[in-house]
């Protein structure tokens, strides 16, 4: 515990000496590169001290290794990785992205490799450093039935005409496969258009389709279930029999606001299966108040309804509640949380209030 | 109390003086873009110019890439560019751009001390977009520089 508050003082004493300096390599010259690291403390205290509860926790979270590197204007690269000890997570250390991009004309590009699937606003444009989450967690439905990461090859472009419009196509090799570029094909499609305005506020519609094998004797996995396995239990991976495709078709919705010194962040998604029990919902609702340039209080709802999936039961998990978010320098943020939290999809746990405090840093 | 509870509360107690430390200079104070206009069809309006410093648009219109020189956290006028186009402070500016440099989007803008610097690097590389804090006395040739 004394480790950990010393871990927390050390990460923002590192952040607030970054922040004076240069935040980030000079752009001069052809070729440059950049490194990062992302970690961040989380502390959680619930109201139900039961075997049924969650055991209050106070831990490193998953810290995340940044490389990027830029051979001409065009051709850029990105390596993305997180470690977190043995005692948090069964994989240690996991490459979560690698892509090669290639700047195209008029404002287009090109990107091949594993990346985060542009299916939602949240999965496009938060990697897995905690900073710059508007709230502690990310939505319930990510990772769940909609899907993180993708090996694929992307073509999409940003802020065409007066409007900003702007769109992502991606071939990709499937969430089973998410590690073996193409190894079964192209088993995944992903469609995602959508308008940004010059202050930053978007709207876009999503549509993915995954298709995964039906693997062992009557065994079967969602498109995410397999990934989810992998998380939860250890590892433990199917035996690798292609038969029968399952198909699981996902359309989202995102709308991002900032309403003078209100911010709105909503995510919305609906899953439809070629199996009968595989439509699940889910909703994120984030709604912020600028009180100064530095500190945000927050409201989030965050609902999830499953009805098949992920090796947890179907049933309904929501979160809700309020937090404020503190920028404490250009590089740490505080985030609290208190939230009542039910998760129906596991052991019948009951509702909790739940208290969080995440503080988070970039190194740099 | 418990000790883990005294701890919380002693860590955002020693966070307070990061949150209300002074910011320097606001909304109140001039800023401008500086540029080369050497190159040809070179006529961006101020929609396009935020748009290239907000990091949504990737290229000049004669198509060549665009290149940042933003305000560090030692310039005057870092947060002054973080009100007038990032819509927060200084450090919204580097949170955006920390975000999309590591989310792969776009590679990362010079962020330097004094204009004088990002004069300097506007001068050396043709199609760097630069942000000033204040008018250049002289202005070299070949530079044009827009009020935002």
């Amino acid at each position: 515990m004394l480790r950990l508050v010393f871990c927390a003082a050390v990460a923002l004493h590192s952040s607030v000496a970054l922040s004076e300096s240069n935040h980030m390599t000079s752009n001069s010259g052809d070729n440059s590169f950049d490194w990062n690291i992302y970690s961040h403390l989380e502390g959680y205290l619930n109201d139900i001290h039961s075997t049924q509860g969650k055991d209050d926790y106070f831990i490193l979270g998953e810290s995340t290794f940044f490389l990027s590197g830029n051979f001409g204007d065009e051709l850029s690269i990105l390596y993305e990785g997180t470690y977190q000890p043995k005692r948090y997570r069964d994989d240690v250390l996991k490459s979560e992205r690698w892509q090669i991009r290639y700047a195209l004309p008029k404002n287009h590009y090109l990107i091949v490799g594993k990346n985060h699937t542009p299916v939602t606003h949240w999965n496009d444009s938060f990697h897995h450093g905690r900073l710059f989450y508007p709230s502690i967690s990310r939505p319930l439905s990510l990772d769940k039935f909609v899907p993180l990461h993708d090996s694929a090859v992307r073509v999409g472009a940003r802020s065409l005409g007066e409007h900003g419009f702007f769109y992502d196509l991606s071939l990709g090799s499937g969430h089973r496969y998410e590690n073996k570029f193409f190894s079964n094909g192209v088993l995944s499609e992903t469609v995602s258009v959508g308008l940004q305005s010059e202050i930053g506020n978007v709207v876009r519609l999503g549509w993915h389709r995954n298709a995964a094998h039906r693997v062992g004797h009557g065994i079967t996995t969602t498109p995410l279930e397999f990934h989810s396995n992998h998380h939860l239990m250890g590892g433990m991976v199917a035996h690798d029999h292609p038969e029968v495709l399952d198909v699981l078709t996902v359309i989202a919705m995102s709308v991002r606001l900032e309403l003078g010194r209100v911010e709105l962040l909503t995510e919305a998604a609906v899953s439809d299966g070629s199996r009968d029990t595989e439509n699940n919902r889910a909703l994120y609702q984030y709604l912020g108040y600028r009180l100064t340039d530095n500190i945000v209080p927050y409201a989030v709802i965050d609902w999830l309804k499953l009805e098949r999936g992920l090796g947890l039961r179907a049933g309904v998990e929501s979160r809700s509640g309020v937090g404020v978010k503190i920028m404490l320098t250009d590089s740490a943020d505080l985030k609290l949380e208190s939230l009542r939290h039910r998760d129906g999809t596991k052991n019948n746990t009951p509702a909790a209030v739940e208290f969080r405090m995440q503080l988070s840093v970039s190194l740099k | 109390m418990k000790l883990r509870e005294l701890l919380l509360v002693v860590l955002i107690a020693c966070c307070m003086p990061f949150v209300f430390a002074s910011e320097g200079p606001g909304t109140g104070a001039g800023l401008f873009v500086v540029f080369s206009d050497n190159a040809s069809n070179r006529t961006p309006d101020a929609a396009m110019l935020k748009r290239m410093l907000l990091g949504q648009l990737f290229e000049w219109p004669d198509g060549n890439r665009v290149r940042l020189a933003l305000p560090s956290s030692k310039s005057p006028a870092y947060n002054v560019a973080g009100s007038r186009i990032f819509g927060g402070n200084g450090r919204t500016m580097t949170r955006l751009w920390l975000q999309k440099v590591f989310s792969g989007e776009s590679r990362a803008p010079a962020f330097l001390d004094t204009d004088a610097d990002v004069l300097d690097e506007v001068m050396r590389n043709p199609n760097t977009l630069g942000v000033l804090g204040s008018m250049p006395d002289e202005l070299p040739s070949g530079v044009r520089v827009m009020e935002l």
